[in-house]
């Protein structure tokens, strides 16, 4: 992609915050912070973050995509996917922006369309569509499983 | 142990992945998709994307990676078109 310094730099604000965020809340191993360049790297280039990392001991993984765009110098995060996967990489809970629910499981409006969470039962529930929410919500869910 | 924002911005300028570096890493994953699921990418795009069989993990991610594929292909042409032009 052909992004000038200033949204190379809005790019890199961007994968910063969500290792920030990893790196806070979790215990990714060290090899996560070795690669982590390499995939901003590749965000500069295609305007497309992949992080996939273990965050615990006991094998748990975020799985996150972002795709970047830009609209008269302003940065956003055009679709992604966030994923919290269990030892045999299956979902636990899941986020995305894709318009197909209007309503969460209870059948009351998202508050934050078309953000959501699929939850650890599959349902669909409200979401702010902010990755540090997301995150605040894995470590809860992860928490709730050690008891 | 966490590296700093500063020292963050100083390895990914060391780094200088090549457009055609990033090409290849997003056609290896699609063709990981393309394999997994028996199914070209385009094809999958034109069936899938926009309807509600879309909101699966693998496929919100192929979508992602298919598009920034081609942007990031686009990108490589205007480079050259503008080296042509310039030249």
């Amino acid at each position: 992609m052909l992004h000038n310094s200033h949204q190379r730099g809005l790019i890199i604000d961007r994968c910063w915050l969500i290792y920030d965020l990893i790196t806070e809340e979790f215990q990714p191993p060290h090899e996560f912070t070795i690669e982590f360049p390499s995939l901003v790297e590749l965000a500069l280039s295609s305007g497309y973050l992949q992080v996939f990392v273990e965050i615990s001991r006991s094998g748990y993984f975020l799985h996150i995509h972002e795709e970047y765009d830009f609209r008269e110098h302003t940065f956003s995060v055009k679709a992604y996917s966030y994923n919290l996967l269990d030892k045999g990489k299956n979902n636990i809970i899941r986020a995305d922006c894709l318009a197909h629910h209007q309503v969460d499981y209870k059948g009351h409006k998202l508050t934050h369309f078309p953000h959501h969470v699929h939850d650890e039962k599959g349902r669909i529930c409200s979401f702010s569509g902010r990755i540090e929410d997301f995150l605040t919500r894995s470590s809860a869910v992860l928490e709730s499983m050690k008891g | 142990m966490k590296i700093s924002k500063d020292d963050l911005i100083v390895k990914v300028s060391n780094l200088e992945l090549s457009t055609d570096r990033a090409i290849a890493k997003l056609s290896e994953q699609l063709h990981g998709y393309e394999k997994k699921y028996n199914l070209r990418s385009e094809v999958f795009y034109k069936l899938i994307v926009g309807t509600p069989a879309e909101d699966t993990p693998d496929f919100i991610a192929w979508a992602m990676c298919y598009r920034s594929y081609f942007r990031t292909l686009q990108s490589k042409f205007s480079i050259k078109e503008i080296a042509t032009g310039a030249a």
